[in-house]
């Protein structure tokens, strides 16, 4: 496992140089993963397809700016593929699309943990996840997953906007806390 | 850090950094919310602090979510942007009806303005568009409190078949060499790391000691990484070379990508 995290440093260098091998192996490698998160975000084809474009237009240019501080290269992607959709769901606010079906969702059946990289601390993260009461991850997982504003959540939840409010905030400080300084 | 988020809050009800960056990555921010945020992200190294460490604790959630197939045409998009950036850049005076890849836009003299805008300005804008977003506004901008923390990616060394063998990562004085794909050392003999600059002989970085996959190779300066050098490993007798240069095969090599 540490040597796919290492495996997709050492394509990102390559990239950095300018090399469209490494920059096709990084697509294939995590463009779905991305494309998941974007589609679930956004909640609409031909949007996700969009971000997906401008995410790994913006990796070929700035591969060399990649910085560990950001967690794995994969994460690095994720946090831009999520930034990016999260700022164009602000801009066009979601009440009028329908939340993705399952298909798109998290599943804990099939061990979705396998593969992804322990660098990351994603045993952890996994570890930490259960320990939120229900309440505290469904608000956490409308927010982080389909974009939801704290009154988003509140409305789809049908509860008071200072109880959606507060169980993020309990849920983000147990995450914290549970999962140290890393 | 074992502050709590509640412990954190500030008197006179402004909700506390670590707070807002928690938020602002979990992604419950207003849309103007998140663009003050945005905007503090550049100015504020503290913040940034934060927003990173939350990235690196929620963001590999997403690796919760199954895979979805990407239709071929995104990637075929995509080469075809950045060969339109690619001809752009090479050709900027090619008159802008010629170009290839926006003839529905060509054909119409309407869009002529905004055409001409992506034109003329899509290398450059990409390239502003690029640094003034927050995720990389942290690298663009220096720092400094955290210089020593930081560790960079500085090289791949590869084998003669051009395969990379390590990753080399700079963290302040030191050099950490992780393993890729490297074979492995006779018990009689060690690795040596080695920088090479120009035509100047070789100067030994230190023999290289694996713990776990990983070697640190520290006090190393400045000018023995600097832009124009080429790091190599050559296969050295016990405790390293006995004349101070190389003495045997040299098994990878790689240049400084960046410093």
């Amino acid at each position: 496992m540490f040597a796919s995290a290492l495996d997709e440093r050492a394509l990102l260098l390559k990239i950095g140089q300018g090399d469209r091998d490494a920059f096709r192996q990084l697509y294939d490698q995590t463009s779905p993963q991305l494309f998941a998160v974007a589609l679930r975000l956004l909640r609409k084809r031909d949007a996700a397809e969009e971000v997906l474009q401008e995410v790994f237009l913006t990796l070929w240019h700035a591969a060399d700016q990649y910085d560990i501080e950001r967690g794995s290269v994969r994460t690095w992607m994720s946090t831009i593929t999520r930034n990016r959709c999260i700022d164009r769901i602000r801009r066009t606010p979601l009440e009028t699309l329908p939340l993705l079906d399952d298909d798109a969702l998290a599943s804990e059946k099939d061990d979705p943990l396998s593969h992804v990289l322990d660098q990351d601390h994603h045993q952890l993260l996994s570890v930490c996840l259960e320990g939120l009461d229900s309440q505290q991850r469904q608000c956490v997982s409308l927010a982080f997953f389909d974009g939801m504003t704290h009154q988003e959540v509140a409305a789809h939840l049908t509860v008071p906007l200072g109880s959606a409010k507060t169980w993020i905030r309990r849920g983000l400080d147990f995450l914290k806390k549970c999962m140290g300084a890393i | 850090m074992n502050t709590t988020l509640n412990d954190m809050q500030r008197e006179g009800g402004e909700p506390p950094l670590n707070l807002i960056a928690a938020q602002y990555v979990l992604g419950t921010l207003s849309a103007s919310a998140r663009l003050r945020f945005q905007s503090r992200l550049q100015q504020e190294p503290e913040l940034r602090a934060l927003t990173h460490a939350w990235e690196r604790r929620l963001n590999p959630l997403t690796h919760l979510l199954n895979p979805q197939p990407v239709p071929i045409e995104v990637w075929q998009k995509i080469e075809a942007r950045l060969d339109g950036v690619n001809l752009m850049e090479k050709t900027s005076t090619t008159p802008i009806k010629h170009q290839p890849h926006h003839p529905q836009i060509v054909s119409n003299d309407n869009y002529w303005k905004p055409f001409a805008w992506i034109s003329t300005g899509i290398a450059a804008s990409l390239t502003l568009f690029l640094f003034v977003r927050p995720e990389f506004s942290t690298i663009v901008q220096p720092m400094v409190a955290q210089q020593s923390q930081i560790m960079r990616d500085v090289a791949v060394l590869s084998t003669d078949k051009n395969s990379p063998a390590w990753i080399v990562r700079q963290q302040g004085q030191s050099l950490i060499l992780s393993v890729l794909n490297a074979q492995s050392v006779p018990s009689d003999r060690d690795l040596e790391l080695w920088s090479i600059h120009d035509k100047s002989a070789p100067r030994s970085l230190g023999i290289i000691h694996l713990t776990n996959g990983q070697a640190t190779i520290s006090k190393v300066t400045a000018d023995l990484i600097s832009k124009d050098v080429t790091l190599a490993i050559s296969l050295e007798p016990k405790n390293g070379s006995p004349t101070g240069q190389p003495t045997g095969a040299v098994l990878y090599t790689g240049k400084i990508i960046r410093t």
